[in-house]
Order: structure tokens, then sequence, then C-alpha cells
């Protein structure tokens, strides 16, 4: 007991003379701090202690009620540096023996200004496969619909028709807060939704639409989904605009309101235009993701004309400057969000539009030829196109099951008139009607390991159309073409998944009929001898399997897929003996994906198609489109075969707003039909001949967009190339064509001041064929936007310069400009298009055998004003 | 004209309603009700913006929920800490109400501010007393709870030797933990101001970022004004005193409960056929786990 007492009372010794010893070698800086004016004690001031170089805390901490404050440190240099803090009183730091002693502080009143800080937020972040763009970080004064920021994205691109395009890849779906109201006519909102609206920009890469198919099928496109503002989520958004001014003494006109309603149980939304000041609104419902998804191909959204006028090559200018317009549209869309998984879409629509265009065309045929052919075709035309949409769709979009239908109808009644002068003189009247019934149904069933899938497809058009050439007021001839076609494929497909693989086969039939009626009156005295009127039955069925195998391994794919198709094609011409064809086509493709870093994607494509041509060539009758394009078919069906090979590669890095790609593309193309013009007199003939064509091009492309911070700057750069070399026909004669073309674009939108944003593009394009003269098409673009509070001043310049042979350049210059007031919801702008009132644009091209002079007349000098109403 | 604003009511009356959380009165017009009651605590010298960012699920952890919060505080450290839309609404109601009067038009305005928040929760510090919090907040139908204690102390340990610029300002990091979570945070001497979003405080200055060491929250400071007008309390005669443990359970019960649950709480309030009986429990990933 005695020990044990005795080592309780050592250790107590041992502990009390080492906590002694610790303390004594503690340093402790005390005191009070006080106000200097009033000498009040002053509680929460901040108290810190470091060492010396003042990079190491050593203690710290606050004063009390009565202004007492104390600091500990076993610090061992010689000095310490004691600061106190408080806002709006003067900081005081003092350096200090490093000793214990009391240190008694006045603090000086100050006019502490505070710095006041509002923090951008990031232009681009990342979160897993979705890339936010922020809207509000990237867009600037001018801009007024969302597509005006979306042209701006780094990795971005929408081409003049409204599609837009991630990493050189079309998007496949196209979301507002998650629901696809529109498919593929995402223009509709693109061009509606006020920017001020939208939060930020969603990318959703590798994005699976299909939920049932989403650990399956990889995708690689991407979606863009639109986040809005909280406020704008559960009330109408949208703008109203009017507008009125003059263009060479006619009125012009703008009216439009559109808006967008969004709450959990769908949305909806109401668009209603009408101009006549050069914006085309056709393009607004292009559907941009279309397809049948079918081994026999995708048919087009609405059939090509069977008769029209001669389009020619469209100016590589923006559309506005070159449309004479009046267009009205109305579009209705309707999403219901009905249980879990489950919606209804009705989307409705009419365009009604009339365009003009006036154009001047003058082709060489056989240019460097020992005779060569000019024909002049000045051409005053006016087209009416009316067309109503109406379509009703079905979703059921769950983790085990798929199911869609889509029921399509379209009804167009358009029409066009044209006159011509020069060498084949006539005015022409075009009817175009067509009417299009349109359904698909898609169904996949999934379990643990496997899945089944039930896709078909019918379609039904009718296409009765009719072109009349008078010369003068006498007819000379009309020409109808009637076609009536049915079409219908079917498949199922069973898949198997194990491990890393996946074995799917699809088995399937296509059915087509299509009758084709053609009548010419008034035959020209060249073509008595030929068949110009006719009824043409044709039938072609097919069946097929197509088996395919996925491995997946880690960051990579590779999908292997061997369709074998048995076809038969039957063409009748009513009173003579039907002709049948079999083929037996296959066409095997090959995918190599390797995703071998966060940053790198890689991707090799392989593929061969063995064919038969189209039987819609298989006619003997000539046919006018239009006056200047009589066409034949041929006898017989020829063999397509292709190789086609690509790799390309892509980085793309966020974080630091970087984005790049580089394709290289190789195709090579043969066949035994070969098609072009033979002629009589004047008369271009458009034929088909039996001769081997050969067609091979290897291309390359490459784009970088960044974002770069430190000169305020979003960069875009793409450079291309491509060499061609390919078997023309021309009036009996098969020609070797080596063509090359090379083009080189730069866009830059630089914030030079926060009230001075300037946007450049640079376009040029050389050409370079069969030792003809080298051509190249310079397009520089720009505009400055000037902010000032409430008005902002925008001024642009559109400029090109076309080569039209070795010291021939024409050039064209487009000034305009635009004045807006703008408050909270409301604007007024003042807009002046083509200043300088440029008359035309005018552009050569050389194909390797003919060289065509286009003249395009422009839109005359246009003074606007619109006022705008967002909500 | 006329058939411009003809055609403006017609896209109106062919899209939904909003589902607003208005007031209506019976039988119309714009009568005066009684209004919330504020205390002030003091006056606002700075005002600080933060987004909080956090992951609701922890079985989905790419997906994220953002919220907007608001520090107001005068340079004594008395501050007030709330979601930024009922900052706002508070603000319009107090600038409205006359004699603790308010028009029902006038509290319909402020109600638009209101988002569809999180959290009610509002966290004052240095209030009542100098080393101490309050919280209070409204839960589900429960009503109003709020508590008092002291000050948390997160063990803070500072390494001034780590620096970063954050909203402009230099600051330094330290590491201290809470409630079940560790977190990292960034402060700045320049604002000597011992506070900070949520319940961060304790430093040698202002908190202008802070994230849990799990990745489940993260607090970015959005901007940081000179303040303006009074920091003020909503009164809590009508609320619920309680302990802290005793209001996280309350809270917990409520975040959990299942729709058929919170249905049945209601009790004959609800007059509609469509009760729910859907009885799975909501999932709820608080930042205080204990």
């Amino acid at each position: 007991m005695f020990t044990i007492r005795k080592k309780n009372i050592s250790i107590l010794i041992a502990l009390w003379v080492w906590n002694t010893i610790s303390m004594m070698s503690q340093t402790v800086i005390s005191g009070v701090i006080r106000e200097a004016s009033n000498r009040q004690a002053m509680p929460e001031v901040v108290c810190m202690l470091t060492d010396a170089s003042g990079n190491t805390m050593l203690d710290y901490g606050f004063t009390d009620k009565e202004g007492k404050y104390s600091l500990r440190t076993t610090h061992e240099g010689d000095s310490l540096i004691l600061t106190t803090r408080m806002m709006s009183y003067r900081t005081v730091t003092l350096r200090l023996p490093n000793q214990s002693q009391t240190k008694d502080i006045l603090m000086q009143d100050d006019n502490f200004k505070l710095k006041e800080v509002v923090v951008k937020a990031d232009p681009i972040t990342q979160r897993g496969d979705t890339i936010n763009y922020n809207v509000a970080a990237l867009k600037s004064a001018k801009d007024v619909a969302i597509v005006d920021v979306i042209k701006k994205l780094p990795g971005v691109e929408v081409s003049e028709s409204g599609k837009i395009s991630y990493q050189g890849k079309a998007i496949n779906k196209f979301y507002i807060e998650g629901m696809d109201m529109l498919g593929g006519k995402y223009s509709l909102a693109t061009t509606t939704v006020p920017v001020d609206a939208v939060a930020s920009i969603q990318v959703l890469e590798n994005h699976q639409p299909i939920r049932a198919l989403e650990e399956t099928q990889l995708s690689e496109r991407a979606a863009m989904n639109l986040k809005l503002k909280k406020g704008k989520k559960l009330r109408p958004v949208g703008q109203a605009t009017l507008g009125g001014g003059l263009s060479d003494e006619h009125f012009k006109f703008l009216g439009a309101i559109s808006a967008l309603h969004l709450n959990e149980k769908g949305q909806s939304l109401l668009s209603l235009k009408g101009n006549n000041s050069g914006t085309q609104l056709a393009n607004e419902l292009i559907e941009h993701t279309y397809q049948t998804g079918s081994v026999f191909g995708t048919l087009p959204y609405t059939p090509t004309a069977l008769v029209s006028p001669s389009e020619g090559y469209l100016p590589p200018i923006p559309a506005q400057n070159g449309i004479f317009n009046e267009s009205y549209m109305g579009t209705y869309n309707r999403l219901f969000k009905l249980k879990k998984d489950w919606e209804i879409k009705v989307n409705g629509s009419y365009l009604d539009e009339q365009l003009e265009n006036q154009q001047k065309e003058t082709t060489i045929y056989d240019v460097t030829g020992e005779n060569p052919l000019t024909i002049i075709s000045n051409q005053a035309s006016e087209s009416h196109h009316r067309q109503s949409n109406l379509s009703f769709q079905f979703t059921k979009n769950a983790t085990k099951q798929y199911v869609n239908n889509q029921l399509r109808l379209t009804g167009d009644w358009s029409e066009a008139y044209s006159q011509l002068t020069g060498t084949n003189p006539s005015q022409q009247d075009f009817e175009q009607p067509f009417f299009l019934v349109e359904n698909k149904l898609n169904y996949i069933g999934k379990t643990k390991s496997n899945q089944f899938a039930f896709n078909s497809y019918l379609r039904y058009q009718s296409q009765p159309q009719e072109v009349c050439f008078s010369d003068g007021d006498s007819l000379m001839q009309n020409q109808q073409r009637d076609e009536k076609r049915f079409y219908t494929t079917n498949d199922i497909q069973m898949a198997y998944y194990s491990g890393p693989s996946e074995l799917s086969l699809t088995a399937g039939f296509k059915l087509e009929t299509n009758r084709i009626r053609s009548s010419m009156n008034e035959v020209p005295e060249f073509l008595k001898d030929s068949v110009t009127s006719s009824q043409w039955n044709y039938l072609e069925a097919g069946v097929f399997v197509r088996p395919s195998y996925v491995f997946k391994g880690k960051g990579y794919n590779i999908n292997l897929t061997v369709p074998l198709i048995w076809q038969k094609t039957d063409a009748g011409k009513q009173g003579s003996d039907k002709q049948s064809f079999h083929h037996f086509v296959w066409t095997p493709s090959l995918r190599f994906y390797w995703k071998f870093h966060h940053f790198w994607e890689f991707m090799a494509t392989g593929s061969y198609k063995h064919s038969p041509t189209s039987y819609m060539n298989l006619n003997d009758t000539y046919y006018y489109k239009n006056r200047n394009l009589l066409q034949r078919g041929i006898d017989g069906l020829g063999m397509d075969k292709q190789t086609q090979g690509s790799l390309n590669l892509y980085y793309r890095n966020p974080f630091h707003a970087f984005w790049s790609r580089l394709n290289m593309t190789y195709t090579q193309n043969k066949s035994d039909l070969i098609s072009g013009y033979d002629f009589i007199g004047t008369q271009p003939i458009y034929t088909w001949q039996m001769a081997n064509r050969s067609y091979k091009q290897f291309n390359v492309r490459g784009n970088v967009g960044k974002i770069v911070d430190a000169i305020q700057t979003n960069l875009d750069v793409s450079i291309g190339y491509s060499h061609t070399l390919y078997t023309q026909y021309q009036q009996k004669t098969l020609r070797e064509t080596r063509s090359n073309q090379g083009y080189f674009i730069f866009n830059s939108n630089t914030r030079i001041t926060s009230w001075w944003d300037w946007e450049l593009t640079w376009n040029s394009v050389v050409s370079h064929n069969n030792g003809y003269e080298t051509l190249w098409n310079h397009q520089l673009a720009t505009n400055m936007t000037f902010s000032f509070g409430k008005w902002t001043f925008i001024p642009k310049l559109d400029y090109t310069r076309n080569q039209l042979d070795a010291s021939q350049f024409k050039d064209a210059a487009l000034l305009h400009a635009a004045l807006r007031y703008k408050l909270k919801t409301w604007s007024i702008d003042l807009q002046c298009d083509n200043l300088l009132d440029t008359q035309e644009y005018v552009v050569r091209t050389f194909n390797g055998i003919n060289q065509y002079d286009q003249l395009y007349v422009l839109r005359p000098r246009q003074i606007m004003v619109k006022i705008r109403f967002m909500f | 004209m006329k058939n411009i604003i003809l055609f403006i009511s017609l896209v109106c009356l062919c899209t939904n309603v909003a589902h607003g959380q208005y007031i209506v009165a019976v039988g119309g017009g714009d009568p005066e009700m009684n209004a919330s009651k504020r205390d002030t605590i003091a006056q606002c010298d700075v005002q600080v913006k933060y987004e909080l960012k956090f992951i609701p699920d922890t079985m989905k952890r790419d997906k994220y929920k953002t919220q907007t919060m608001v520090l107001r505080m005068n340079t004594k450290g008395v501050s007030v800490y709330q979601e930024y839309g009922k900052y706002r609404s508070d603000s319009v109601s107090a600038a409205r109400t006359r004699n603790g009067k308010i028009r029902l038009s006038d509290q319909n305005e402020a109600i638009k501010y209101q988002t569809q928040a999180r959290d009610n929760i509002t966290i004052a510090k240095s209030w009542p007393e100098n080393n101490q919090l309050l919280v209070r907040e409204l839960i589900g139908l429960d009503g109003t709870f709020t508590y008092t204690e002291e000050k948390p102390d997160f063990g803070w340990q500072v390494d001034f030797s780590q620096t970063k610029e954050v909203a402009g300002y230099n600051c330094h990091s330290a590491k201290g933990s809470y409630a079940g979570r560790d977190y990292q945070v960034w402060f700045t001497t320049d604002i000597p101001i011992s506070d900070g979003p949520w319940f961060f405080c304790g430093l040698p200055g202002l908190i202008l970022e802070a994230s849990s060491l799990d990745e489940e929250f993260f607090y970015t400071c959005m901007s940081i004004q000179q303040g303006t007008g009074p920091v003020t309390l909503r009164s809590l005669d009508d609320a619920f005193k309680t302990t802290r443990e005793k209001f996280l359970k309350a809270k917990r019960k409520n975040k959990e409960a299942s729709s058929a649950e919170r249905m049945k709480a209601f009790g004959d309030k609800i007059q509609s056929s469509n009760i729910s009986t859907n009885n799975r429990k909501r999932v709820y990933n608080p930042q205080e786990k204990y």
C-alpha cells in the first residue's frame, strides 16, 4: 500500500513539473482592445498571431465582451506578429518579441470600403456525361433567341437550315427541361425561346434516348437540353414582335408571337409568324432527326418534286440577303406527360410561303472542248408553298419496355411560276401537290439477358404533278407526272447479352409498289419517235437477315454487322411484258470505338455495299422536269459497289473549354450505270447509260473550338481538303475528272470591353479541277456590338470576293446596321439592311467539264422598325 | 391592336395555368390581412450570396440540386442565413406592411419570390447571445420549430500556407468537423467577420467556400455586397421551442414521410378523392447526420 501511494504521488509530481515547464515555454500574448476615440472596449475583434514571416498562423481568437484577448504559442522564433482586425477599423499589425506580455491596443475608425464582387459563373462545366454551357456567361447584347447563343458554343455547329451538330455529328434529340416535344423540328424552339429565359444549355454526350437500350446500345451522338431559369418554368415564356418598314418603295412587315409553356404535366408551344422582310419560315419546320431505320435506307421526310423550276447553285451567303418572300406559318405542339414513362405528343403546322427569285445563269457545256455549247438562262421565278402537317405520337419509355407509335399526315399544295429568257425562252407553270400518310411503330422488350424488338414502317404518298410551258400566249407543251407509291418495311430482332458480348439477329422484309404515269402533250419534233407517255408499274420486294455482334471492352467497343438481303424488282410498262430482276445484296460494316482517355475518343469505321441501282431509273420515257431539263431513264438495272472507311479522332476538355476533332474519310464507288447530259440542239437531256463509272474521294477535315479567357474570346477554326477522281458522262463521251477542293473557316467572338463585342468569320474555299483555273472564293462576315446602358448598336458587314478567272474577281459588300433600345421586357429595333444597296451576287464554278456562272439578284436596301415584347 | 390582345389572351388560354401558391380571397377583392411579425436583430453591413450544391440521394451521386442562399450580417457577427427566395419574399412583405397589416395582392407578390427550396431553415448566429445561435424552421404541417444552443465547435485546423483566390479575395484553408461530416473551407481575413454559410463560423475571417470531404455538399460564394437595410428574423411567438435532437428527429420524419403519410397528416382538411396510396419512403440526405 505504502509503495502504491508513493508511486501515485511521484506521477503527480512529474505531471505538475512537466506542465509547469510547458507553461513556462509557452508565450502568452494578452491584453485589451479599445476604440481609440472613446476608449470603449471592443468585443468580437479578430486577433491573430503568426510567425515573423506571416506565413504560419500560430493562434487566433476573438475579444470578449470586455475587449480582452489571449493568444498562446510554443513557437521558438525570436519574434511574432500580432494582427487585430475589425470591419470599419484600421487593421493593427505589431511585431513583438517572442515572450509573454500584455499588449493593449487602440483601434482607429476607418472608412472601410468593402470590395464588392459578383462572381461570374464558369461558362462551361461538366458533370459526368453532361456539359453545361452557362448562357449568362456566353450571351451578348445582340442575342435575342437561344439559337444566337447555341451558334457560339465551342464544339457545336448550327447549319444555315438550323441543324445542330456536336463534334461534327448531328444531335439525336433536343429537349426542353428534359422533354422532347418537337422531335426533329427543334428549330421552332431555338428561334423562339428568348435568350433571357434560359439558364444553361446542356449537351448530353453519348446519349441513348431509349431507356431500355441505355445499358446495352451505346450511342456516339449527343443530345441537347435547355434548362430554363427558375422563374420561367411555370408560366408562358416567349416573345411577340411587330415590325414595319420600307424596301425599294415596297411596304415590309413582320409579325410573330410564340409562347412556350411547361410544367410537370407537359409542354406546349404555340407559334404564329408572318413576314415579307427576308426570313424564310420553312427552315423552322425542317425535320432534322428523321430516319426510318431500315437496311433499305431512309426515305426523305417529304418527297422530291417531280417537276420544278431549275434551282441552280445556291449562293453561299446568308439566305436572308437573297430571299424575296411573303411567309406565314402557324404551329401548335403539345406534349402530355401521362403516368410515369408515358407521353403523348401532338404536333401540327401550316406553312404558306411565297418566294421570288431572280437569277441569271450562263452555262458553258464542255468549256475546254472543241465545240463548247453555251446556254443562257435568265429566270424570274415565284414559288408558292402551302403545306400542312399533323402528327400524333404515343410513347412509353421505360427501362424494360419501349413502345413508340407515330402517325403523320402531310398535305402540300405548292405551285410555281417561272419566266425564262435566253437560249430557251418560255413561261412555265408548275403544279406540285403531294399527299403523304406515314406510320412508324417501334417496340422493344427487355429481360435480364435478352431483348426483343419489333419495327414497322408504312408510307403511302401520292404526287399528281404537272408543268405547262407556253411561248407567249400559245401552249407549247404540257407535261404530267403522277406517282403513287406505297412502301413498308417490317422487322423483328432478338438480342442476347452475355458478359461483354451482345449478339443480335434481325429479320424482316420490305414491300414497295410504285405507279408512275407520265404524259406529254404537244410533243416536240425531235421526240416524235420516242416514248413520251406511259404508265410504269414497279414492285420491289426484299427479305433480309442482319446478324450483328458487339463486344464491349473497358473503354472500347467493336461492332460488326453483316446484313444479307435478297431483293426482287419487277418493272413493267402498261401494255408490255414485265421485266424481273433478282439480286443478292450484302452490306457489311465494322466500327471500332475507343475512349482511351477522359478527354480523347477514337473511332474507325469501314463498310462495303453491293446493291442494284434505283428502280426509278428503269423506264424508257422522256419527260420534262422543267423547260431546261428533259429526262429519260434506262432499260435495265445497274449494280453499285461502294467501299468506305473513316478514321476519327476527338478531343474535348470542358475544363479548359477546348474542343477539337480530326476526320479522314475514303470512299470508293464503282457502278455499271452512269448519268449525264446529252444534247439535241440547245436542249439538254439528262439520261442514263450502261457504262462503267468510278468515283474515289479522300477527305480530311479538322476543327478546333476554344474559349480563351485571357482575351475573352471564343475561337473556332475549321480546315478541310478533298481530292476526288470520278467519271463523268456528257454527250456520249466518258471523261475522267480530277478535283481538289480545300476550305478554311475562322470564327472568333471577342468581348473587347464590357460594352464592345466583336464577331469575325473568315471563310475561304479553293477549287481546282482538271487543269482548269484555280478558283478562290472568300467570304468575310464581321459584326460589332456596342452596348451603352439600354442602347445597343450593331453594325455588320458581309463581304464576298469570288474569282471568275486568273484576272477577274467579283466583289459584293453588304452593310447592315441595327440600333436597339432595350428595357426589361420590351425592346425597339431600328434595322437597316444592305445600306450600300448592293444589287447582285456572282459566282463561277467548274465541275470538270462545264463552267457555270450564276448571278443572283439581292434584296435591295431595307429599313424596318421592330417592337419586341418578351415574357 | 385589339386582335393582338386577343391573340395573346388565346395563347394564355390554350396553355396550362401555372400551379402557384397564391392566396385567393373567398368572395374576391383585395382585403388586408395580418402580416407576419418580424424582429430586427441588427443592421446589415455585409450581404453574401452562396450557391449550395448537394446530392439529395446518395444512391445517385451524379444528380445534384442547387439552391441560392444568402447570409446577411453586421460587423459584430450577428447574422441571419436563409434561402435567397425566402429572404426576398420577406423583404417584399416587410416593405409592403403598414401597421402590422398587408394587402392580399402584396402578399401574393411576395409569394412569387419563394421557390421550391429544399430547406426552410433560418440560422441566426451570435443571437440571442454572442456565443449562441438560433435555428428556426417550418417542418411540414407539424409547425415551426426553433432551438437555441451554443455555436458549434468545428475544431478548425488552419493551414495558413495554403492559399487560393475565391471571389477575388485571398483565402486560407481550414479543415474541421461537425455533426458527422468533415469539411474543408476557404476563409478570407480581409473580411474579419467570423461567419460563413450554414453553421460555419469560428475562423478569423469570412468563409467564402466550403465543401464536405465526402463530396455531397458544396458552398460557393456568388457575390459579396455592401449590406443595406435591417437583418430581421420572423417572430418566434408561434414557434415550438425544442432541442436540437428533437428538431432533427422531427425534420427527418417529415422529409422521409411517404406521399400517403403526408396526405394522412392533412386529416379532414383535404377534400380530394385523389388520395395518394404511395407508401414508399422518400430519400433524405441530411447535412447534419446527428
